[in-house]
């Protein structure tokens, strides 16, 4: 222990000779940061540029504000934030808990075989890719033919409900399918998070009468309070932003109302239309939102959980 | 101790593997055999007909042909040519003769994308090409289409495209781009010949020698629009080309409902299904051409002498009323408008709809047997029910890379390839290999005769490497132009004339062209949105422009009470867009030349 204490404190230097194969292997980290994380990050500079192949990101000629003038001003302005905000809240608040209570659940099956054949059921949603999922699920609502409305006609309704044509179903269907996708593989941090939890506690809490609520609600949630607090910080950071493909598969002329999100907007005016610098400015002020909002909700949660990031 | 030093061991050997790693994952991959190094390389490669050197020795056909010996890289952006590549091109005849004739080593590449090549096209020029590439095929009918803004500002602002005019003043075939009248109007003046370019940078491809466009030729024609299951319309005794107004139309579904038609799985037939290549707006212009108002971009001509975009005008109620009685009574499916291309042909060949939105006569669902015939075609809004047509036209646009080492050695390259030699070898292939010479006039082999009528197209592609009107590597057809194929080989299009025609897979397809002949009627002019450019307007009208099939769609949709809000909304966009400056400016247009623009009422 004094040992390791003293080897933290020497320079550098010496650290460096004395650990280098660890720091060796520290080096494709680095270089993976700098290269993927970092030198892209010039590419922000497009959000001020005219952008020109010929030229350049650097040789293109500044053009200021236009872009974000451009888009505050634009007729689709409020309506893009407002929706990628909506959409933002169900996937970072509303479903926030389901994961949480999920792994609670699982944690107090006996049952190891059952346990983990729900597991394996819950994570597996998550390796399908997105357009399988839309295709089933396209597949499941269709009118007439669909599954739920085969259901709704044999139980006497009239099963030709469109429901991704409708934009009243829009943020039901994304919830659900968002939900059944993704609470398998966020519970495993948690259930990580509870299996660290000290059993004496448990064992403490029976003898003076807990039952499984109880012990549940005031030993293993406290005890993971850290891990929760933690990923609700770094998913705060996602609120503007709606994820692209998803969105864009279930948007409908029917429900874009709802459906037109800032990230399905950057592919389909900026990319798809080559507005490079327009589409890196909305991005830009995308990851500034994200940046204030994971600041904000890391000083609210250091005040009140004692949890944070830093 | 020992421990420690074996810990030592393992960390530092570990360390030297990722090391080793990470510089091999950098590394060019500089030891890699390149296929396509130098033409000297592929020269010695190619055995069936001689070197390059030889080639510059003296062969009779090389003093006409020969180019350069050198590799001539082309980027495809259109999907139907990009999809038809030579596995091996090299190997190929087809381009292993023109490597001998011209010396050129022809390599295609090709990169998939969405919306027919547009989003792979407009992300390659804005992030840059290979380096390699030479020069670039991609999709243009004529200057409204998405792909040209993207083309026009690649050669203005940033100046990719190399400028051909020097070179085409003299050449072979593109010379007759200057002469008067054989290029479209738009193609002159607003592609190939724009003012506010310095140069000739694109080329418009697939411009005919004789304009044909108003000719109806039985074996060309594309049937295009709705067709009816024939056995439905044989039960319920109609004759299919009388259905001609809204309102026949409409009383033809309700009977079809009406008599309630099983489909294959024993379940009921829809009257009206979408376009068999899946759900999308564009099957209305077909399905509903008598409420179409907006023949010119959604622009039209009111009676007033006005000009007007439909949504401004009442006309569109009629069109999203009579959509959503189709809708509300069970008579059009609610897919029609978003649909996979899967699940549409699966139910179609289940025969789950009554009429299929759009289709054409050479999709093998209505080639392969006797189930679907034409509908109509519903007359349009003027009232008959010919076919329009702007004219002669074309359908690529090529583009000569600024980056291309020695663009004249390219540029003479594509020039060979519209020659009558060029022509020959890119459709026919090559003689004694795919076909003979009998009068004068190139013949398909038999046995390639066969493969076409099979509908072998890998075959095709890959043992020869010819188009074959289509039917082989795309890429031949889409890139000649001043094509004339019936005065230079006889016939419409290879393997089109002569021999048993109930061998022939398209023998229906001709035969339904004949059987539902169809007329044509001459609308020039462009379509309004094409003189959008440069306007204060643009960038905001274009997206209100885009948005409003969605909007219309949304309209069809709602409830009752809040289509006239979705109308008004719209109403209200355009405005703000600054509409009014835009009609002003096709006022002007149109006063000046009442045929600039193809309005028609």
């Amino acid at each position: 222990m004094k040992s390791s204490v003293k080897a933290q404190k020497a320079p550098i230097g010496k650290r460096l000779v004395k650990f280098w194969p660890l720091y060796v292997m520290l080096v494709p980290c680095i270089i993976y940061y700098i290269l993927i994380k970092y030198v892209p990050m010039a590419g922000l500079l497009l959000a001020f540029k005219d952008y020109s192949y010929k030229k350049g990101i650097f040789g293109s000629p500044w053009v200021g504000w236009r872009y974000f003038e451009t888009f505050f001003t634009s007729y689709d302005c409020l309506r893009l934030i407002k929706n990628t905000l909506v959409v933002g809240l169900i996937k970072c608040i509303l479903e926030f808990p389901f994961a949480i209570i999920l792994a609670l659940m699982l944690n107090e099956v006996r049952n190891m075989k059952f346990k983990k054949i729900t597991q394996t059921i819950t994570y597996l949603p998550h390796f399908l890719s997105t357009v399988i999922i839309i295709t089933m699920l396209q597949r499941i609502l269709a009118p007439g033919e669909g599954l739920l409305n085969q259901i709704i006609a044999q139980m006497g309704g009239s099963g030709d409900t469109f429901f991704l044509m409708e934009t009243k179903y829009f943020y039901q269907i994304l919830f659900s399918m968002d939900l059944w996708r993704n609470i398998g593989w966020d519970s495993i941090i948690y259930l990580a998070a509870i299996a660290g939890v000290d059993s004496s506690l448990y064992e403490a809490a029976e003898m003076d009468g807990c039952g499984k609520l109880k012990r549940m609600w005031h030993i293993t949630l406290p005890g993971i309070r850290g891990t929760i607090g933690l990923l609700f910080i770094m998913g705060i950071g996602g609120l503007l932003s709606s994820g692209f493909e998803q969105i864009y598969l279930l948007r409908t002329p029917g429900n874009m109302d709802l459906a037109d999100t800032l990230d399905v907007y950057v592919v389909r005016i900026g990319l798809l239309g080559g507005q490079f610098g327009y589409a890196t400015a909305i991005g830009l002020i995308q990851g500034l939102v994200g940046l204030v909002m994971v600041v904000t909700a890391n000083k609210i949660c250091k005040k009140m959980t004692e949890v944070s990031l830093w | 101790m020992k421990k420690q030093i074996l810990k030592r061991v393992f960390s530092t050997l570990l360390v030297g593997t990722m090391v080793a790693g990470l510089l091999t994952g950098c590394g060019d991959g500089g030891d890699k055999p390149s296929d396509n190094s130098t033409p000297q390389q592929s020269n010695t490669g190619s055995g069936q007909t001689g070197s390059g050197q030889e080639n510059q020795g003296g062969d009779e056909a090389q003093n006409d042909e020969w180019i350069a010996d050198r590799e001539i890289v082309v980027q495809i952006f259109v999907s139907d040519a990009g999809n038809a590549l030579p596995e091996d091109q090299e190997s190929t005849p087809v381009f292993q003769e023109i490597k001998r004739r011209t010396g050129i080593s022809l390599k295609l590449q090709f990169t998939p994308g969405q919306n027919g090549s547009l989003d792979a096209l407009t992300t390659q020029l804005n992030a840059g090409l290979d380096p390699s590439v030479d020069a670039l095929i991609c999709y243009l009918n004529n200057s409204t289409r998405p792909e040209f803004p993207v083309l026009l500002k690649a050669a203005k602002v940033d100046e990719m495209f190399a400028d051909v005019s020097e070179y085409m003043k003299n050449s072979k075939v593109y010379s007759k781009y200057y002469e008067e009248g054989f290029l479209p109007n738009d193609s002159y003046k607003n592609i190939v010949f724009r003012e506010d370019l310095d140069g000739v940078y694109l080329l418009h491809l697939n411009v005919d020698e004789v304009d044909r466009s108003m000719i109806y030729d039985p074996n060309e024609e594309y049937l295009g629009g709705p067709y009816i299951q024939k056995k439905i319309a044989d039960e319920l005794n109609i004759d299919p080309k009388s259905i001609r107004t809204p309102e026949e139309f409409y009383d033809l579904l309700v009977k079809i409902k009406e008599h309630g038609f099983k489909d294959d799985n024993g379940q009921d037939i829809i009257p009206l299904g979408p376009k068999f290549w899946g759900g999308s707006f564009d099957a209305l212009s077909w399905d509903m051409r008598g409420l179409k108002w907006g023949v010119s971009d959604f622009y039209n001509m009111d009676t007033d002498g006005q000009i007007y975009h439909e949504a401004e005008t009442d006309h569109i109620y009629d069109l999203i009323n009579y959509v959503r009685k189709l809708l509300n009574e069970g008579l059009m499916d609610k897919e029609y408008f978003d649909m996979s291309e899967e699940r549409a042909g699966e139910k179609y060949w289940s025969h789950s709809y009554a009429i299929m939105g759009d289709v054409h006569n050479y999709v093998d669902i209505i080639y392969s047997s006797e189930d679907w015939v034409p509908l109509g075609p519903l007359n349009d809004i003027s009232g008959d029910n010919k076919m329009v047509t702007t004219g002669k036209g074309g359908s690529c646009c090529l583009a000569i890379m600024d980056q291309a080492e020695n663009p004249e050695e390219v540029f003479k390259f594509f020039d060979w390839l519209c020659t009558y030699e060029g022509q020959l070898l890119c459709q026919y292939g090559v003689e004694g290999v795919s076909y003979t010479m009998v009068d004068g006039q190139p013949r398909l082999t038999d046995e390639v005769k066969a493969k076409l009528n099979e509908g072998d197209e890998d075959w095709l592609i890959n043992n020869v490497g010819a188009a074959f009107g289509g039917s082989g590597a795309y890429f031949f057809e889409c890139v000649l132009t001043n094509k004339n194929n019936i005065d230079n080989f006889g016939e419409t299009r290879p393997g089109a004339s002569g021999g048993d025609d109930s061998e022939n897979i398209f023998a229906r397809s001709v035969r339904i062209a004949e059987e539902y002949p169809r007329e044509y009627k001459l609308v020039e002019g462009l379509s309004a949105t094409a003189y959008l450019t440069g306007l204060s307007c643009e960038a905001a009208l274009k997206e209100a422009h885009d948005a409003w099939k969605e909007e219309l769609v949304k309209a069809f949709y709602a409830n009752e009470s809040d289509v006239e809000s979705i109308i008004n909304a719209f109403r209200d966009r355009l405005k703000r867009a600054g509409i009014d400056e835009f009609k002003e400016e096709l006022m002007r247009i149109y006063n000046e030349d009442p045929t600039a623009i193809n309005f028609y009422n």
